[in-house]
């Protein structure tokens, strides 16, 4: 009887190690864990109607891969900040505990704060689009759409689109608008101090709030394809506009004009002052001295100049005016253009040809610093566009 | 306060760059240089990497050749690169042979690779790293400085620090360095323990090793207590990989690795093996001297983790006495573990079935290692070899050393319950 049980045992236990052993295998080196920079490989495919009520709620029913929304817009203040804190609010009333905390950062901590990237498979702060259900991720596209103008907002849609786009056209699940993450760096508030962060590839948007008062630099904008496409039947061009009227900025000027601000000497093949990457400081590689060259915006004509301007307003009025009024003021003050130099490298025998790769313009201020590169394609042949928008001053709400 | 405010701040910015370099590996073509710096105790190494596209981007006369030779790499690299000493004097950089290497990949531009080395006293100290290569014309250009080793700080390839990154407007870096041998050595000792708390082979050796001791004891009248027997048959396989460890590393002896690691697996064969031998058979001498010899082999394998590493001189012996420390502070702690766990399953009457169980599950690992080494194949054991190796060998021992128990505790009732059976 112990022969057998001594038989038995020795088998058991051989073959309960054995399992034991390979079951633990699986969990511990088969899982491979979730990866908080990794998200759903399914493009979400959204189709929304907005209904206005006429009494300031607005209800969104849309049907999209993460389910069915039920998103009701309550929010309806005057005043910018108020409706922008009433839809944080709304937001983060639809998230569970876990993903207030994810959404949720620290105001105090610089690092995070100037956490950000160009890049689609960086670590960001915030919670994934694709992370949400349809009723939460319409709350925060309601963020979105307050934190930006109209044109704004119709610019961070192209991107979002462009992203699904490449994923569809050979770049696999690292490109998809469900990538895109949203963040609070500090307690939403109308009075107190806070940073709303929305980020993904090609895509920056990092706007302090000090009392109310908002300040969305550094702004990292870019797209790929730079011209327009079609996304489900819609078109997007979101960074076009920008693009030409750099483009048309310089072509105003003349040979002579044009050579002053031709960076000899220089060559581009990304942004100067580019990503943070939780670098926790304000950057300080602006040029300065003799080597901030160019054409002096004050020696243009007054038709040049107004092109300047509106190509300024390319970037700074992609957000509401409540935010970009001032700033447009100080930027095209006429102390500011008197110390405004515009300027492009690349090949002088070309000229600015956006189709080339290393093709470079920028608007330098004294806080105004605007750029745009021309990069090789990552998933599509041709160039596509590099933008970064910053204000040398107040970068972060100078909060750093 | 502020020092530390300022230390935090730099290890966030290294940590963020550390992130933000790797991904752009796969989104984007490399643009960025590299310059790896190895520090031995009387000379600086530097590597450096330089992506085409953004070479001929700063240096247009070099687009006439698809791949740029080494002769007009180094002709447009010298101009921009120095390093000076703490006194501003300038040093003596000599080219290093070959290994202007070439790298293409899908996801990278091609790199080209330069080597350079400059002899430095202690007084040099803090040194000045001075370079400018494709940032002086490419503004957007950035230069990352690896430190790759320094035994002093006890850095090590494996896990290299971020010194700082040449850029626009920054293009001189402070290289510091404080002589104190202590963390490297420190470090030293804890890689060796590493090395078999992370090697499943060596582990299961070992443990063949005690086991077989423990068998043997158990069927011939000992001489001496089991634990003297169990140190003289370490001290026996300590001896083996130590001469062995030294004599490769300081390249008296230099086998190809993959030799030495299909001989690791034929180790465990014959361990295995042995165990399931009657041990009449088995003399402690003869286990000795399988210690001793096995663990030449051993021994030799260890030595891998200093191919990595460019050690010299003193550097290099204190180097491998405190790796040989640590590997043998682990196996005695492994083995005054282990001990009593086969100790417990020796009155057990399936004593000599679990031993064959033991032999067999070692058996069976070295031969799937064998056939995995010699043959290229992936075979089911890589699953354990790459999880916990420590966990699955006391899981394994604990789970013998219960069931041995909970088996003596079965007897022990059914005597009580049944006196005559």
């Amino acid at each position: 009887m112990l022969g057998r049980l001594r038989t038995t045992t020795v088998f058991a236990l051989f073959t309960s190690g054995v399992a034991a052993t390979l079951l633990l295998s699986g969990c511990g080196g088969g899982g491979g864990g979730s990866n908080d920079d990794s998200t759903s490989t399914t493009n979400t495919s959204t189709t929304s109607t907005t209904t206005g009520t006429g009494s300031g709620t607005s209800t969104t029913t849309s049907t999209s891969s993460s389910g069915t929304s039920t998103f009701v817009d309550n929010c309806n203040e005057a005043e910018h900040i108020n409706n922008l804190v009433c839809k944080a609010d709304q937001f983060l009333a639809l998230l569970t505990n876990e993903q207030q905390t994810t959404v949720l950062g620290s105001y105090s901590d610089s690092v995070a704060r100037t956490y950000w990237s160009n890049l689609p498979n960086a670590t960001r702060n915030g919670i994934a689009l694709g992370d949400l259900d349809a009723t939460a991720r319409d709350a925060a596209m309601a963020v979105a759409e307050q934190a930006l103008s109209a044109a704004g907002y119709e610019d961070y849609l192209g991107i979002l689109a462009a992203d699904d786009y490449l994923g569809e056209n050979g770049g696999g699940s690292q490109y998809s608008s469900d990538n895109y993450k949203i963040a609070f760096m500090g307690t939403p508030t109308t009075s107190g101090d806070w940073m709303l962060q929305i980020g993904g590839h090609h895509l920056a948007y990092n706007i302090t709030y000090l009392a109310g008062t908002g300040y969305p630099v550094p702004n990292h904008f870019a797209s790929e394809p730079k011209t327009a496409f079609e996304v489900n039947s819609t078109t997007y061009a979101p960074i076009q506009d920008e693009g030409d009227a750099l483009v048309a900025m310089f072509e105003a000027l003349d040979s002579t004009d044009l050579y002053t601000a031709f960076l000899s000497g220089e060559s581009y093949s990304d942004v100067l002052v580019g990503p943070d990457n939780g670098s926790g400081v304000m950057p300080t590689n602006y040029p300065t001295g003799a080597n901030r060259r160019g054409m002096l915006v004050s020696d243009l004509t007054d038709t040049q100049r107004a092109l300047v301007i509106a190509a300024i307003e390319q970037w700074v009025r992609d957000f509401p005016d409540a935010v970009s009024d001032d700033l447009i003021s100080t930027y095209t003050s006429d102390a500011a253009l008197a110390d405004t130099y515009i300027a492009w490298a690349g090949d002088w025998d070309t000229g600015i040809d956006v189709d080339s790769r290393g093709t470079y313009m920028r608007i330098d201020g004294p806080r105004l610093w605007i750029e745009l590169v021309c990069q090789g394609g990552a998933v599509l042949s041709g160039t596509h566009f590099h933008t970064m928008y910053r204000d040398k001053t107040m970068d972060y709400g100078n909060t750093l | 306060m502020h020092a530390i405010a300022t230390r935090n701040v730099f290890l966030a910015w290294v940590l963020g760059l550390i992130l933000s370099i790797s991904p752009s590996i796969n989104a984007h073509p490399a643009d960025s240089s590299i310059v790896h710096l190895i520090y031995h105790a009387d000379a600086i190494e530097l590597r450096i990497e330089l992506p085409d596209y953004e070479l001929k981007m700063a240096a247009p006369q070099l687009s006439r050749w698809d791949i740029v030779p080494n002769d007009a790499l180094l002709d447009y690299v010298h101009p921009h690169l120095s390093v000076t000493t703490n006194q501003g004097e300038p040093l003596t950089l000599n080219v290093l042979p070959i290994n202007s290497r070439i790298d293409e990949d899908g996801n990278r531009d091609r790199i080209y690779q330069l080597r350079f080395s400059a002899d430095t006293t202690p007084t040099d100290w803090p040194l000045r790293l001075n370079y400018d290569g494709i940032t002086h014309r490419v503004m957007n250009h950035k230069t990352y400085v690896w430190l790759m080793q320094d035994f002093d700080q006890a850095i090590f390839a494996d896990h290299p620090t971020l010194v700082d990154v040449i850029r626009y407007q920054h293009t001189t870096v402070t290289l510091e360095h404080s002589p104190s041998s202590l963390r490297g050595l420190s470090t030293l000792s804890i890689m060796g323990a590493h090395h078999i708390l992370n090697g499943l082979d060596h582990l299961a050796f070992l443990v063949g090793l005690l086991w077989l001791c423990v068998k043997r004891a158990s069927h011939q009248k000992a001489s001496r207590p089991l634990w003297l027997e169990s140190i003289s048959i370490i001290t026996a396989f300590s001896l083996g990989h130590s001469i062995s460890l030294a004599a490769t590393v300081l390249g008296m002896v230099s086998l190809p690795v993959n030799w030495i690691e299909i001989a690791v697996a034929a180790t465990l064969i014959v361990t295995g093996g042995s165990l399931l031998i009657k041990q009449q058979r088995i003399a402690l001498k003869f286990e000795c001297f399988l210690a001793l010899f096995f663990g030449v082999i051993h021994g030799m394998a260890f030595s891998e983790v200093f191919t990595e590493m460019s050690l010299k001189g003193a550097q290099l012996i204190a180097a491998l006495l405190s790796f040989n420390l640590g590997i043998e502070a682990i196996q005695i702690i492994i083995a005054c573990i282990a001990l009593p766990l086969i100790k417990a399953t020796v009155r057990l009457s399936a004593f000599d079935g679990l031993s064959k169980v033991t032999g067999i599950l070692i058996l069976l690992s070295g031969l799937m290692w064998l056939i995995e080494r010699a043959l290229g194949w992936t075979l089911p054991i890589e699953a354990f070899a790459t999880a916990t190796p420590l966990f699955w060998i006391f899981e394994y021992l604990a789970l013998m050393a219960v069931l041995a128990l909970w088996l003596r505790y079965y007897a022990k009732q059914r005597d009580t319950e049944n006196p005559t059976s």
